[in-house]
């Protein structure tokens, strides 16, 4: 059972947990389900723009370990332990210089 | 208007030209001085200059740690702490007895919940106290050389920083609650040891009590609690009770932080969680820092450039947040090459243009919030800011950062920020 949470930058815009089932959908179709839970319009109208865009960043933390993924990435395939909690930061993109 | 590079660097370099330093640091004190000259108004006499001069110094003092704000007049025994009512008792209700008038004693719980509950907002003030007395700082380049340079707001930095920002930073990091936890309840078994197990202020005045059988001497204080009686057959003035009782804070306070060892409470920070941290550097400058662990950024090159990990921050000028966030503003607080980053000495800028209303957005939002969310941006430019519409300071080619093959960096458990080569309809700010 992993416990997930969604942010947006460090927004928290949702948690629930990520049910059995679940691992096989894609990192895109968890975030959408998340955003069915969250109650703060704005933000999931920031989040929603954010996917669109390709530039945005996806990141997923499981305990220390952080990676990018993106939107069409399987769930299956980022979960190392058996539980846990899952946090999926979305960022808008950001540009240097 | 979009602000970018150069631009924003003449802008920030002559905003900072304006700013000096037009008096002392202060840092938030409780407000012992008021409390204490009520109770020395109660009980006839006036604390000695020393003595406050004394407790100034001291971010926190024991008529505060005890709860003597809301229940003036409390007594503690068998462990308990209760509050002293001046109205009739009932019956079988604990009492003082205090010359021909009988008080019931409201007990609310224990007194170690008490103390720690009281210790716990205080522990970042409280380490930084004892930081204070150590001469050994890190980071001090972060003050250069140029103390003119010291943002002229001062005012409310210190108080911003403890009863917001670090409260802020906790919310997010149960991790440091438990360390803070652990370090409330040894500043409490350490008071514990060192104050009378059973005491009470009454009336302006100290009790130390003691158990008693039998009859006690007329007009003897006396403290009911069920079958058990205590006399209090040691007393003074409350304020002098108080007083030896900051001693004792301060020097249990003294005996507990260096033991807690070196490391990063050595290095001036006041709070440092998972993440987040707040760091006063020895000329008295404020920043509020974030960690970031390693890292890959793809190159245009469709090379994989390795970035080990790095502390940034931003420093505290104003409790308006329209004061300190700029597009130069966040700083990389040690020596660190990256393309966004002008120098590569510690204590350099990241340029990170953004529209206004990024920063009119920042600027509605509580100053702790604004400040956590452009830290998060500067480590998001860093990470993922290198893309077709960016204007690097210097070429991601040049940085001599080593290159890793894809599978170096997934063993390793980095993670691998993409060059956007296909992105397209994005403005990217």
């Amino acid at each position: 059972m992993f416990q997930t949470k969604l942010r947006y930058g460090i927004q928290e815009a949702a948690v629930r947990p990520l049910e059995g089932d679940e691992i096989s959908t894609t990192v895109g179709q968890q975030i959408e389900k998340m955003l069915e839970k969250s109650d703060d319009q704005r933000l999931r109208t920031q989040i929603q723009r954010a996917l669109e865009d390709p530039q945005s960043t996806i990141e997923i933390r499981s305990g220390k370990r952080v990676q990018t993924v993106t939107p069409g990435m399987p769930m299956r395939e980022l979960l190392g332990a058996d539980s846990g909690e899952l946090e999926i930061t979305v960022s808008q993109p950001h540009v240097g210089g | 208007m979009l602000l970018a590079g150069p631009t924003v660097r003449r802008i920030h370099r002559e905003r900072e030209m304006g700013m000096r330093q037009d008096r002392e640091l202060t840092r938030p004190l409780a407000p012992a001085g008021a409390r204490r000259q009520r109770l020395a108004a109660r009980s006839g006499r006036t604390p000695s200059r020393k003595k406050v001069a004394e407790n100034a110094a001291f971010p926190l003092d024991m008529a505060t740690v005890l709860g003597l704000g809301c229940d003036p007049e409390l007594a503690v025994m068998e462990g308990r702490v209760g509050r002293i009512c001046r109205r009739l008792p009932g019956v079988n209700e604990p009492v003082v007895a205090l010359a021909e008038k009988r008080w019931p004693i409201l007990f609310s719980g224990p007194f170690r919940e008490r103390l720690t509950r009281s210790l716990l907002p205080h522990l970042s003030g409280l380490r930084h106290w004892a930081e204070a007395q150590r001469k050994a700082r890190d980071y001090a380049d972060l003050d250069g050389s140029d103390l003119a340079m010291m943002p002229r707001d001062t005012e409310g930095l210190g108080p911003f920083v403890h009863e917001r920002l670090i409260p802020r930073l906790r919310d997010a990091a149960s991790f440091d609650e438990e360390e803070d936890m652990v370090v409330a309840e040894s500043l409490v078994d350490g008071l514990l040891t060192r104050l009378e197990p059973e005491f009470a202020f009454v009336d302006g005045r100290w009790y130390g009590l003691v158990p008693f059988c039998g009859e006690p001497e007329p007009r003897q204080p006396e403290f009911i609690v069920g079958k058990n009686r205590f006399l209090g057959l040691r007393a003074g003035s409350a304020v002098d009770a108080l007083a030896r009782y900051d001693t004792v804070l301060r020097e249990v306070v003294r005996a507990i932080f260096p033991a807690e060892g070196g490391g990063w409470k050595e290095r001036g920070y006041l709070y440092r969680g998972k993440e987040g941290a707040v760091m006063r550097t020895p000329a008295g400058r404020y920043f509020a820092c974030l960690q970031m662990p390693p890292y890959v950024v793809e190159g245009d090159d469709r090379k994989l450039y390795s970035f080990e990990a790095a502390e940034i921050g931003i420093q505290i000028v104003s409790t308006d947040a329209r004061k300190g966030i700029r597009p130069v503003s966040v700083q990389v607080l040690h020596a660190y090459r990256h393309m966004f980053v002008s120098g590569w000495g510690g204590g350099n800028f990241i340029c990170m243009p953004r529209f206004e209303n990024y920063y009119e957005e920042l600027s509605q939002l509580p100053l702790e919030e604004a400040l956590l969310r452009h830290l998060e941006s500067a480590r998001m430019t860093l990470c993922a800011g290198y893309t077709p519409l960016s204007s690097p300071a210097h070429s991601i080619q040049t940085l001599g950062r080593p290159i890793l093959s894809e599978e170096e960096a997934q063993r390793r458990g980095l993670p691998i920020y993409r060059y956007p080569f296909r992105a397209k309809g994005s403005a990217g700010f």
